[in-house]
């Protein structure tokens, strides 16, 4: 099948856009099904990159510490599941496992970043929140008013951002 | 002679023709220049106007970049994604229009098709800005890599091909750089990349796929794989203590994926060059080179170094490789081979020089020698360049005559 070059343009054309849905689709599928849970954070570091400002969040599940992970050791690179429970307003972690937990339980699929003596350091995906150029720093300075992060989180253990609240309020 | 003057004369011709068609695509029609030593076609003339229309495409590439970056609250955000949508479709339509469908503002139509993939990329990291995924995510430039490459083939654009190489390079640095702080592991693995790049312009030879396309493969490859050597050429303990061993199972488990994608692309560049009539006349010794250099990867990686005698063998290594390389620019007839082996040798001069004279030469004597070392020395080997790049154009002009 002889294709004429300017369809074969266009169809690449169509093939990056796609690419582009698909990006969108993909964190719009979590925002839109997943589980509303509240995540206690503390913004560090405002960076500024070609991308622009954001604020890099530490969650209070991003360092796991060893009771939660008893049966084995973790590497970095290491894909793990961390369940979580709700703890007052707040949603914590309570077990990590290596495969994804077969009950209704609510769980996080994140990375092992670090693995040093008895505390794990994770990623979810949800580290970096950006904001309006030169506003970083009002994040940052509302670290000791009840910073949290709403995210969603869906099924297969995928997380997106939904908003960032402080005292309550977002 | 006269005839073949003629000849040369209608191909030059029926060339531009061919070129306006699409029939080949611009890296084919300078392949076919080059061949026969053809003078540059009216558009290559125009070289200032083209130049000019790529710095203005990539300045308009970041300055919109840069302006989404500042994320302005007051645009909302489904109107952010709509503008970069039509300005990527518009960048795309616009660009193939003046590029192929008139005659006049061809350079223009080419700045505007490099803009559309520049604003491509854009988008990605607009999208992840709106959606807050993580800052560093390599995968977002593989994502940008792997949408324009198709691109690149289909227009014969070596701008894009660059781009598309540039982005899957500082990809793979960011992946390895999350996992280990291990330069040998660091190091090993550019180098191994270097060797699938390089391996990769080897399967450009002779294909009825741009031959054009073996120089930014070979010359990537090549200053990647000079690169990942030069550190080790170094005595003063920078290799001590770096380690290949304990690396992550994950990052051993993506390097084993990259040797057997390198090794691969290494035998089809082996079993074509003993097949094809028209393989590259170094292409063997060119192979064996590079499984050499990814058996070091391999040891790098899974070893790691230590002792003073690895700073000597990579000083012999990359001594070996930067004379092997301006000896395959000269065979192969490629100015940039020439150009990538006297600044590797250049740099092992000038690195040497500081390593065994720091220490024993006073501080006013040793500055007073780096710069007569830098001064006769760039004037040697801008001349010897010269000379070989000489050769290299009259080998061409000569195989012609005789063919």
């Amino acid at each position: 099948m002889n294709i004429p070059f300017k369809t074969r343009f266009f169809l690449i054309l169509g093939l990056q856009l796609a690419l582009l849905l698909a990006l969108i689709g993909s964190k719009q599928v979590t925002l839109l099904t997943g589980k509303r849970v509240l995540l206690e954070t503390i913004p560090v570091d405002p960076r500024d990159l070609f991308r622009g400002d954001y604020v890099i969040l530490n969650y209070t599940i991003s360092r796991i510490d060893r009771e939660k992970w008893r049966e084995r050791s973790y590497q970095p690179g290491e894909q793990i599941y961390v369940t979580l429970r709700p703890r007052g307003r707040f949603w914590d972690a309570e077990q990590v496992s290596q495969t994804a937990p077969g009950d209704s339980a609510l769980f996080l699929r994140g990375k092992v970043t670090h693995a040093a003596g008895d505390t794990l350091r994770v990623e979810y995906g949800i580290e970096s929140y950006f904001v309006p150029e030169g506003t970083g720093h009002e994040l940052e300075r509302a670290a000791g008013k009840g910073l949290a992060v709403e995210a969603a989180i869906d099924r297969a253990g995928r997380a997106a951002i939904q908003r960032v609240v402080v005292e309550g309020q977002p | 002679m006269q005839n073949n003057g003629e000849f040369l004369k209608r191909l030059a011709a029926e060339l531009e023709i061919w070129r306006q068609e699409q029939i080949v695509t611009d890296a084919q029609a300078s392949a076919i220049r080059r061949r026969y030593s053809l003078p540059p076609s009216a558009d290559a003339n125009n070289r200032l106007a083209y130049i000019l229309a790529f710095l203005g495409a990539t300045l308009l590439g970041i300055g919109i970049i840069v302006f989404f970056a500042a994320n302005w609250p007051v645009i909302p955000g489904w109107a952010k994604v709509i503008t970069i949508f039509a300005a990527v479709a518009a960048s795309y339509s616009a660009g193939f229009r003046l590029r192929y469908e008139t005659t006049a503002f061809q350079g223009t139509g080419n700045a505007l098709l490099f803009l559309g993939a520049l604003l491509f990329g854009a988008a990605i990291f607009l999208i992840a800005q709106g959606l807050h995924i993580n800052a560093n995510a390599p995968s977002l430039l593989l994502l940008w890599g792997i949408g324009v490459l198709p691109l690149a083939y289909l227009l014969g654009s070596r701008a894009m091909l660059v781009l598309v190489l540039l982005n899957l390079a500082i990809a793979l640095g960011w992946e390895v750089g999350q996992w280990t702080e291990s330069m040998a592991d660091f190091f090993a693995v550019y180098l191994v990349f270097g060797v699938l790049l390089y391996g990769l312009s080897l399967l450009h030879v002779g294909r009825k796929t741009p031959e054009a396309y073996r120089v930014p493969y070979g010359v990537l490859g090549l200053l990647l794989i000079v690169g990942s050597c030069f550190p080790f050429t170094f005595d003063f303990g920078f290799h001590e203590g770096i380690s290949g061993k304990g690396a992550p199972a994950a990052l051993v488990i993506r390097f084993v994926l990259l040797l057997g994608i390198t090794a691969s692309v290494l035998l089809t560049a082996l079993a074509l060059a003993h097949r094809r009539d028209s393989a590259s006349p170094t292409a063997l010794p060119e192979i064996a080179a590079l499984l050499i250099l990814l058996i070091i990867g391999g040891l790098l990686f899974f070893v790691g170094v230590s002792g003073t005698a690895v700073s000597v063998l990579f000083n012999l290594l990359l001594f070996v490789l930067s004379i092997g390389i301006i000896g395959v620019g000269y065979l192969i007839r490629e100015s940039e081979w020439v150009n990538v082996g006297t600044l590797a040798f250049a740099l092992q001069v000038v690195a040497r020089y500081f390593d065994w004279f720091w220490n024993l030469m006073p501080r006013a004597l040793f500055f007073i020698g780096a710069g007569t070392l830098l001064l006769l020395g760039g004037i040697a080997l801008e001349r010897a360049r010269r000379r070989v790049l000489a050769k290299v154009r009259e080998e061409g002009s000569e195989s012609e005559e005789s063919e």
